[in-house]
């Protein structure tokens, strides 16, 4: 009796240590992140190319309007496969065929990111014969379609079945209940897994690699090279100059910025717009 | 129902934007190329950004050039996907043979690779060529061994060990590096080679230039080569070494230029590692940039050539104004004027691109 | 009015074959896209498969000079870093995650979910940039430290530099943690209150309640977190490639530098010009698609049979 007492206080004290412990190594790691980053912020950060060599000052221009334009681009091409093949799982989900493709979908979403980069390489750059944003944003188009199959499914399964009946019994059909019905009332979980998925291809930085290159100039033309801000950050934190080390952490900030945006700034809007609207 | 449309609209209007966006820049422009593309060597890196800069503003040509290493610069040139690469090693044989088409080699300026090493107080070092390969063998293992010692009478030596630092990545830099150990070491060269990539038998990697430096800066104890440059902006110590007429030599810019003296051949493929100028320093080697010699190949346009090869042009004229304010070395004229010919016998469809 | 009627009717029909194509179409992509990324990668890999064989994989010696290539030291790279995470991080994931769902209330549960939601979705760069400036110095002191306790010249000699195996492993087990935490709690959370609430009413503990009821509930679909969280583990790049130290040879020590399949690619792939050292850097890639294909899939069957039973 006293000995399990004993265990049970022992193994309280063991769990709350080590939740304790992994929590201030997050802490610690945030904190380090965050202010590391906002030291050596200003204005120029935002608005200007990096400097050239021993001057000063200088920013990440270059690679913010890059994450941007690959992000936006590679959404773009992933949204309407993602998006069907979803609702392909969801509409057939008994069928052997189905449960294939939502293997798939779990398989690629577990394919390295550096086996996409060489994928892209391979296929597109050597083939094409140019590094190109594009082709940066098609690679990471192959990271975003599983993840937005798997959510468009999921969120279509918690449609409730009494809403897609009434439908039917007014005499409505399939696609339309899929669009006007399912999808209506899935909107907003899909648009928040649209916008996870997002968040989750902007920090990628291995399929870049080998694909968008990096450049150090302003580039707004798709089919060129084109810096990113996590391609930058990998450059910056190998190099021996301090002014390019801490311009790493500032835009490792930044990146963090647009990912906390993507991932819980539009979905709050999207959720008041989607809400009002309806 | 309402909802559900103006979704799907406003996805529409996203993604055409997107696209147009995206398509505005590869559209137009079909007389005037302002965009050349070249990725290679890490060492003239910071020489290439300021000539690039100042390129871009006297003629609005920019010029995107990516350090990825000498090898990466030669693997891009013969998968054509960029304009140029850039070596800091000429071609071999078989990597000419894999580019398919005679490729010209033009020297940029003159580098020096240097041993830069992290001691306290950083003493200055003398050391030689079968010295440096032992120590990059792993045979010499401390700081304070009698062969060090016997060289340096005046310094302290510490009891420490050497971490030796060499690149992890294919670079010309360990390509000059290893040919200058094996042109001194018959040892290192039965054991190790030359090569843009060796089996290293001791030591940690660092990636590019900048990995190397900083990981000497970072770790007491540490040895490793870098090119002077990045000795020079970084403020690291850099070793002297006996060259081949037995003087030691602290690395300068007077001094690797002056291993560039002496006959050079018109296609200016020579390694002057281990020259007999008796005020060389011993490490010392052009670094090219490499096209090819016919430019009409993979759908290029006579406008994206010409662009090149006035970008090369001036990279051998005014753009030499340049090297020196980053510390390398200028070519000595004998080389511009080679390195002119050759630009000026690129083709374009069999045709002289000069105008 | 009638032939009006079927008109709208037939259009909605064409419709609906539209829509069914396209998301039949969409599904059928998805599919070919793992085929097409295998033919891809054995193909390009050819040369590879060609000089070296199946031996290829338990070759130890990798030298782009010789033009010998073998992935033994990278798949030995990716199986002790990959494991060396998950056993570190294991026991702090479950901890955590029992915390959060017995202990915690609901107002310190909630902002260390969010933390540790938040941390899940940190890029992996950005995990290697502060594993490169903070962890790394730290692990090197480390080394120094314990090569004077055991008095091992070799190992101090082997570098005081803090990149290598150590680095990649706590760095990994830190990254992971978010995942695999959140995964167990998911299914802490749906163990039956009825369950614990009787156990606790015979008596029982805290901790006889999660030994005897929670932990026995959850072990399926613990186990299958686990597995996809080492599947997370093995094909992890960036964090990897800035702080293994990128060593080509068989490590000794858990200090030595080293590389993983994926670390291997990061830093060699556009540097290497022979075909051969290019297709054997394809054949790396895919040694790691084959792996991370296997180890999800049969995560993801250990969790669905936890679901049905």
């Amino acid at each position: 009796m006293s000995g399990r007492k004993v265990k049970n206080g022992l193994m309280s004290v063991l769990v709350a240590a080590a939740a304790v412990l992994i929590i201030a190594v997050l802490l610690v790691m945030m904190w380090h992140i965050f202010f590391s980053g906002v030291r050596y912020l200003n204005w120029d950060f935002f608005t200007k190319p990096p400097a050239v060599f021993g001057e000063s000052g200088g920013g990440v221009f270059n690679a913010i309007v890059g994450t941007v334009l690959i992000t936006l681009v590679a959404s773009a091409i992933g949204t309407p496969f993602g998006m069907f093949a979803g609702i392909y799982v969801a509409e057939h989900e008994e069928q052997r065929f189905a449960s294939a493709v939502r293997l798939c979908a779990d398989a690629l979403q577990g394919v390295p990111s550096i086996v996409i980069g060489i994928f892209g390489y391979t296929f597109l750059v050597a083939r094409f014969r140019s590094y190109s944003a594009l082709s940066a944003s098609i690679a990471l188009a192959f990271m975003f379609i599983p993840t937005t199959a798997r959510v468009t499914e999921e969120v279509l399964l918690l449609v409730p079945s009494s809403l897609k009946e009434a439908a039917y019994a007014l005499g409505a059909r399939r696609s339309n209940v899929i669009w006007n019905v399912s999808i209506k009332s899935a909107a907003s979980g899909i648009t928040s897994g649209l916008l996870t998925s997002m968040a989750r291809i902007a920090g990628e930085t291995a399929p870049l690699l080998f694909t968008a290159f990096g450049s150090r100039y302003v580039e707004w033309n798709m089919l060129r090279p084109m810096s990113a801000l996590p391609l930058q950050i990998y450059i910056d934190a190998s190099s021996p100059y301090p002014a390019q080390q801490q311009q790493a952490w500032s835009a490792a900030f930044v990146l963090i910025l647009i990912i906390l945006l993507l991932q819980y700034g539009m979905r709050f809007v999207i959720s008041r717009v989607l809400r009002v609207k309806a | 129902m309402k909802t559900n449309r103006r979704f799907v609209t406003a996805t529409a209007v996203v993604i055409t934007a997107v696209l147009m966006l995206s398509g505005c820049g590869s559209t137009g422009q079909p007389s005037a190329v302002k965009a050349l593309t070249g990725a290679g060597a890490t060492f003239p890196y910071p020489l290439y950004f300021k000539m690039f800069d100042v390129y871009a503003g006297a003629t609005g040509v920019k010029v995107n050039y990516n350090s990825i290493g000498s090898g990466g610069g030669i693997r891009a040139l013969t998968d054509k996907t960029v304009d140029f690469g850039a070596s800091d090693a000429y071609l071999t044989d078989e990597e000419e043979a894999a580019m398919g088409a005679p490729v010209l080699h033009i020297p940029t300026c003159i580098g020096a690779v240097v041993l830069s090493y992290n001691l306290e107080g950083n003493p200055a070092l003398s050391l030689d060529g079968p010295i440096v390969a032992d120590i990059f063998l792993g045979t010499i293992k401390k700081w304070n061994d009698p062969s060090i010692a016997s060289l340096n009478p005046g310094a302290a030596l510490p009891d420490l060990p050497i971490t030796v630092v060499h690149r992890s990545d294919g670079s010309g830099t360990t390509s000059i590096f290893t040919s200058y150990l094996s042109a001194v070491s018959s040892h290192w060269n039965s054991a190790v080679g030359a090569g843009k990539s060796v089996s290293w038998p001791a030591g940690i990697g660092g990636k590019g230039n900048d990995g190397v430096a900083g990981m000497i800066s970072q770790n007491k104890g540490a040895i490793g080569y870098i090119e002077l440059v990045y000795a020079e902006q970084s403020a690291m110590p850099a070793a002297s070494l006996r060259n081949s007429s037995g003087a030691f030599i602290k690395p300068s810019l007077s001094s690797s230029a002056a291993a560039a003296i002496g006959i050079l051949p018109d296609d200016l493929r020579v390694m002057i590692v281990n020259s007999p100028a008796p005020d060389a320093y011993p490490i010392s080697a052009f670094t090219w940039i490499l096209v090819y010699k016919e430019q009409q190949y993979a759908g290029r346009t006579l406008q994206q050539a010409q662009a090149l090869h006035n970008m090369l042009t001036w990279v051998l004229t005014d753009g030499q104004s340049v090297n020196e304010s980053l510390y390398y070395a200028k070519l000595p004229q004998a080389a511009v004027e080679k390195a002119l010919a050759l630009v000026n016998s690129m083709t374009y469809g069999g045709a002289t691109i000069a105008q | 009015m009638v032939a009006r009627q079927s008109r709208s009717d037939r259009r909605e029909l064409v419709r609906e074959r539209v829509f069914d194509a396209v998301s039949l179409t969409a599904a059928v992509a998805l599919v070919a896209t793992i085929v097409l990324f295998f033919l891809q990668l054995f193909i390009a890999s050819r040369d590879s498969r060609a000089a070296f064989g199946l031996p290829f994989l338990w070759r130890s010696e990798w030298n782009p000079v010789t033009e010998q290539f073998g992935a033994l030291p990278m798949i030995v790279g990716t199986l002790i870093t990959g494991f060396g995470a998950l056993l570190v991080s294991t026991p702090f994931a479950l901890g955590v995650a029992i915390f959060l769902a017995d202990y915690a209330s609901k107002r310190v549960a909630g902002p260390v979910k969010s933390l540790i939601g938040l941390l899940g979705g940190l890029p992996s760069v950005i995990f290697g940039l502060w594993g490169l400036f903070v962890l790394v110095p730290l692990v090197s002191r480390f080394e120094v430290w314990f090569g004077h306790l055991v008095g091992s010249e070799a190992l101090v000699t082997a570098g005081t530099t803090g990149v290598g195996l150590l680095s990649a492993i706590l760095l990994l087990a830190i990254m992971i943690l978010p995942f695999s935490a959140s995964l167990i709690l998911e299914s802490l959370i749906v163990v039956p209150a009825e369950l614990r609430e009787g156990a606790l009413a015979l008596g029982a503990t805290k901790w006889d309640t999660i030994q005897n009821i929670e932990l026995p509930y959850v072990r399926r679909s613990t186990v299958g977190a686990l597995v996809l969280a080492l599947g997370r583990a093995l094909g992890e790049t960036m964090a990897v490639t800035m702080v293994i130290g990128n060593g080509i040879r068989m490590p000794h020590s858990l200090f030595d530098p080293s590389n993983t399949l994926a670390s291997a690619i990061a830093n060699q792939f556009l540097e290497a010009t022979s075909p051969l050292y290019i297709s054997s850097l394809i054949e790396l890639g895919l040694v790691l698609f084959v792996l991370a294909i296997l180890i999800n899939v049969a995560a993801r069957m250990i969790l669905r049979r936890g679901v049905e039973t």
